[in-house]
């Protein structure tokens, strides 16, 4: 039912194929690589595209159209799961501070706000400082500095359905708090927070580039396209395939993602 | 021998704060149930009437033990709801159940109809198999009058009395002693309340159901209730029979409900005014500005519930303060006020 109208969007429709071929390239990306993307071939650096080299090659001689098409497995990866991390956390914080109120949604909110006051950049910079850059590392940061819109998002829906009187009937058939959470309020309020995750996928791609490209994200070989830029930065003057694909894949799946996430909003009609 | 009493209200008072200013700071307090003493016997219908905004709801929030009242107690089967909590109060809760007044509400939008007959069941562990429940569901669906081919439909596939039927059949999904019917015809449509009302009636004789029925609307209440508690501005003003208190209102309150209820508006006369705010009750008597009987010391005093029996004893019109419910007389009459004969 929800994919007709969603196809009637034509915004939401674009967003929907652009995210939809991503994730068919990330999940076939052994199939569609024409070369090792990890494999170095220092007779041929920075060849231009060619028939064999679609996308050129970088400074060391790997196929910048297979370590294309593994970042895109990469940033999806990072994205979902980092994403999927501040929905729990968000959703968790958000759910209790909006059912218990009182005292508990006074201390969980102003955590929110702190986090909220210090620049989401140089949190994320402090706490790579103390950990092991890597694909984990940076997942788990994404997670946990990008949690507290959607905790503001589930409390408000929660504090609205909380006072529904079907919330108060299940409470009156003596449902425990945990079951009138997870059965009763999460379900109703899910439609808002896949709009939120949608749109945080592509903030959390966006993030983990930026991250890359300082350094302090995936590590090499392994590709990424924050990565990739940042590798391509020497040779700009000379190789302008490796700063355009890298730059235009980045900027079309976070495109992707929003324009998806905006569909989905209107189809669902809440904020 | 077990106490004749199901449920039991003991001086409830419910009070909320009033926020106000730009620290919200408290500024005063509602006085949205003042006092009250009921009780429901087994196999019992009570009715409570009054107005809109009168504490109604309120009471039977604290009723359901949804609500903790500000102070005094709630009984259940001689036991003390107000000192409960968690697991312990989950588990007295299929005790009793509330009946709300919008079915559209009542129902979560995302569960089938058999989704919510089920839940109680899985909560209070009723039925062990996916096959016991399925035909629990199928006995409730029967006796609330819906066909089984209701239990895959969510409720916005539902009229308001189908859904109401649901609510009352996930009500009694936990054999529940007392249902608190919390205006249970008001937003459905009159042929369909009065099926509702039928229904109810049938499953208390079926059922040995009793009813803390709540209503603003005499009429229903009348063809309900054995006795009938009449509330006024948090407070309960009159408590009698239903015969009695519709042949003989004794609280000028009630006299004014019924006059207001059975006859037609050229008759009414006066119509009496607005309830004054609860917000800021004044001294003496809670009803005096509309009273048409108002004296001094109505002003100075506030009646106590005193008990009554009818016909006309000697004139009383307040009660000193230590006469407290009297349990078992005859046909015993609680009144606050009344004319004088």
């Amino acid at each position: 039912m929800a994919r007709p109208r969603l196809w009637h969007n034509r915004l939401a429709a674009a967003g929907l194929t652009i995210v939809g071929l991503l994730i068919v390239v990330a999940a076939a990306a052994p199939l569609i690589a024409r070369h090792d993307p990890s494999a170095i071939d220092l007779l041929h650096p920075l060849d231009p595209p060619s028939g064999q080299h679609w996308l050129g090659t970088d400074s060391l001689g790997r196929d910048v159209w297979s370590r294309w098409i593994y970042g895109a497995r990469i940033s999806l990866e990072v994205g979902v799961i980092a994403v999927g991390i501040a929905l729990l956390i968000g959703t968790l914080i958000g759910a209790m501070a909006g059912y218990y109120g009182g005292w508990i949604d006074s201390v969980l909110m102003r955590c929110v706000d702190v986090m909220l006051c210090i620049p989401t950049f140089f949190l994320l910079l402090a706490v790579i400082a103390f950990l092991q850059p890597g694909i984990g590392t940076i997942m788990v940061v994404i997670g946990i500095t990008g949690w507290m819109g959607i905790a503001r998002l589930v409390r408000a829906e929660v504090l609205t359905l909380k006072e529904r009187e079907f919330i108060q009937a299940a409470r009156g058939l003596g449902a425990s708090d945990a079951r009138i959470i997870l059965r009763h309020l999460l379900p109703n309020a899910i439609a808002p927070i896949l709009v939120a995750g949608t749109l945080g996928i592509g903030g959390a791609i966006l993030t983990e580039s930026a991250l890359s490209f300082l350094g302090l994200g995936v590590q090499p070989p392994t590709p990424s396209w924050g990565n990739m830029l940042i590798e391509a930065k020497a040779t700009l003057g000379v190789a302008w395939w490796l700063t355009v694909y890298p730059g235009l894949a980045i900027l079309i799946t976070v495109l992707g993602f929003n324009l998806l996430g905006e569909g989905l909003r209107e189809q669902w009609g809440r904020r | 021998m077990a106490d004749p009493r199901l449920l039991e209200l003991r001086d409830v008072t419910v009070t909320f704060p009033v926020r106000a200013g730009p620290w919200r700071r408290v500024a005063g307090q509602v006085r949205a149930v003042d006092r009250v003493n009921l009780s429901v016997a087994s196999g019992e219908s009570l009715g409570l009437v009054g107005e809109s905004g009168c504490g109604k709801t309120t009471l039977a929030k604290v009723a359901a033990a949804l609500l903790k009242p500000s102070s005094g107690e709630v009984w259940f089967e001689g036991e003390r709801l107000s000192a409960m909590t968690g697991s312990r109060l989950r588990q007295m809760r299929r005790r009793w159940q509330l009946i709300f007044q919008d079915p559209a509400n009542a129902l979560n939008p995302r569960f089938t109809v058999r989704q919510a007959i089920e839940e109680p069941l899985i909560i209070h562990r009723l039925d062990g198999t996916v096959a016991d429940r399925r035909n629990t569901v199928a006995a409730l669906l029967d006796k609330v009058g819906l066909a089984e081919t209701f239990a895959d439909r969510l409720p916005s596939e539902l009229s308001g009395g189908e859904r109401q039927r649901v609510v009352i059949a996930r009500a009694l999904a936990v054999q529940p002693r007392l249902l608190i019917c919390d205006e249970p015809i008001a937003s459905l449509d009159v042929s369909i309340g009065a099926q509702m009302l039928e229904l109810l009636r049938d499953l208390q004789r079926r059922e040995h159901l009793s009813y803390l029925f709540i209503s603003h609307d005499l009429r229903s209440v009348a063809s309900m209730a054995h006795r009938v508690a009449v509330m006024y501005l948090g407070a309960v003003v009159e408590v009698a029979s239903t015969e009695a208190l519709f042949r003989v209102p004794w609280h000028p309150y009630t006299e004014l409900l019924l006059r207001s209820a059975f006859q037609p508006l050229s008759a009414q006369g006066v119509a009496g005014g607005e309830a004054p705010s609860a917000l800021h009750l004044s001294s003496g008597c809670r009803f005096r500005a509309r009273c048409p009987l108002a004296e001094q010391i109505c002003v100075d005093q506030e009646p106590a519930l005193i008990p009554k029996n009818p016909p006309y004893e000697p004139a009383l019109r307040l009660a000193p303060p230590s006469v407290g419910l009297a349990q078992g007389s005859a046909s015993p009459r609680l009144v606050a006020c009344h004319k004088r004969p």
